[in-house]
């Protein structure tokens, strides 16, 4: 009974970004875990899971960044993903109780030199998850993100945290993004854990 | 995919459960073993740790009666623990006490529960080496660790003690990859909600707040699994809010 919580068995899930390098990894891990794995909305097909794996990245500090750059940045990471879901809702595509997962990352948390406009996009879906998560509770439909580190070593983990809240494991959480930091495996996660601590 | 290749198994671990007599604690006791668990468990009441460990899937579980407010209780659980894989720290209790009424008694025996316990239960083990390298230590911490609801004073600080707790045992940890992770529960059915509402406290208001409804204590131990599971092994220092949305409307990140 509490193996099938953790299950993706006859559920659809739609990967937005599958074809970027973690979108194939979290589609694949999916599909193990007995999800149908869309890459595009489908007539007719009520979405139980829809994972949105775009990830745009700009390295820029704050005092040198164009309009330009930051209203494309915007537009990849944030408008995107939101309107996509938009979509889905207004098409009635999700199903009771489906799960949406948005693609943050650790600099939505935490400040870093160089990260103001891709940890701004980031934030801005934590905004968006909260709300959404309010104001679709009523159809039992929850609202997460994960926030991994960027690291390619750690996509698997990613896909198992985004299995968790796809999963009915997770029924009762909402409204929340999963940080995937590492947990200290390695000398660098170590010492960053070690720096925020001295404070 | 086989039990063995499952990341979200605990087929193979050994997981210690505190507070499995009632409540979140009995919930995460039972559902560790029905993916897989080895348990200990422990709690105060002799009788209704029986009826957990009945409950039980399988065989080679143990069962500890133990008060872990008092250091006898800690080294009774230790010397028996062996090797674990995870740690729940799920023993707690609440008493609804406007502030104006705390007194040094009242803040004694939460703190004791609620704080010194858990975190005295883990120096032990860790001294005797009882957590096996790349184990998952979880407390049981509380949405009022961040709401502070009327008359949770002592509660809610015993609640958020843990989170300083959990953040520094975590890094002090992460060379032998040993996690530590903290789940604040919101309004879960339960006896101590019972509890809460023979209390005095308006019950159904603050479910009829709660986005997703009332929880049960199987979301509270699915997301415990997650927690103890290797599918959680980039996850520590956490301290999340499983409280079906409650916490998301409110001021308590400013």
């Amino acid at each position: 009974m509490s193996a099938q919580a953790f299950s993706l068995q006859d559920k659809t899930i739609l990967v937005n970004g599958m074809a970027s390098g973690l979108g194939q990894v979290i589609a694949q891990a999916c599909s193990q875990r007995g999800a149908k794995v869309l890459p595009a909305a489908q007539p007719r097909q009520p979405i139980h899971g829809l994972v949105h794996c775009v990830d745009h990245a700009l390295e820029c500090a704050v005092a040198d960044l164009s309009e330009a750059e930051l209203t494309r940045l915007f537009h990849s990471n944030v408008v995107q993903p939101v309107m996509l879901t938009q979509q889905l809702l207004q098409t009635d595509s999700l199903a009771p109780n489906a799960s949406i997962v948005f693609l943050l990352s650790t600099a939505a948390h935490m400040g870093a030199k160089g990260q103001g406009a891709y940890a701004a996009s980031k934030a801005a879906l934590l905004g968006m998850i909260k709300c959404l998560a309010l104001e679709q509770a009523a159809q039992g439909i929850r609202v997460n993100g994960v926030s991994p580190r960027a690291d390619e070593a750690i996509w698997p983990d990613v896909a198992n945290s985004v299995i968790f809240l796809l999963a009915d494991a997770s029924r009762w959480i909402t409204g929340t993004s999963l940080l995937i930091n590492g947990a200290g495996s390695d000398s660098a996660s170590r010492s960053q854990m070690e720096t925020g601590a001295a404070a | 995919m086989s039990v063995a290749q499952d990341p979200f198994s605990l087929s193979g671990k050994r997981v210690l459960v505190t507070g499995a007599s009632s409540g979140i604690g009995r919930q995460i006791a039972i559902t560790c073993s029905q993916v897989g668990a080895e348990l200990v468990i422990s709690g105060r009441n002799p009788e209704r740790l029986q009826e957990t460990k009945a409950a039980l899937q399988g065989e080679d579980h143990l069962a500890i009666t133990a008060d872990l407010s008092q250091q006898e209780g800690i080294d009774q659980l230790v010397a028996v623990a062996d090797t674990l894989h995870g740690v729940v720290h799920a023993a707690g209790i609440s008493k609804l006490v406007p502030f104006r009424l705390i007194n040094k008694q009242h803040l004694t025996d939460i703190f004791d529960s609620n704080t010194f316990a858990p975190m005295l239960l883990t120096r032990d083990l860790l001294v005797k080496k009882r957590i096996a390298q790349n184990g998952s230590i979880l407390f049981i911490s509380a949405l009022a660790s961040h709401s502070g609801a009327v008359a949770t004073g002592a509660y809610a600080a015993s609640k958020s003690a843990l989170l300083g707790a959990m953040r520094s045992l975590a890094i002090e940890t992460a060379k032998q990859g040993i996690r530590a992770n903290c789940i604040a529960p919101g309004y879960v059915r339960t006896p101590m909600l019972d509890g809460l509402a023979q209390g005095g406290a308006n019950m159904d208001e603050l479910i009829a707040r709660t986005p997703l409804g009332i929880g049960e204590p199987e979301d509270i131990a699915h997301a415990a699994v997650f927690y103890l599971s290797d599918a959680s092994r980039c996850l520590s220092r956490h301290y999340t809010f499983i409280d079906g949305g409650l916490s998301i409307p409110l001021d308590i990140y400013a």
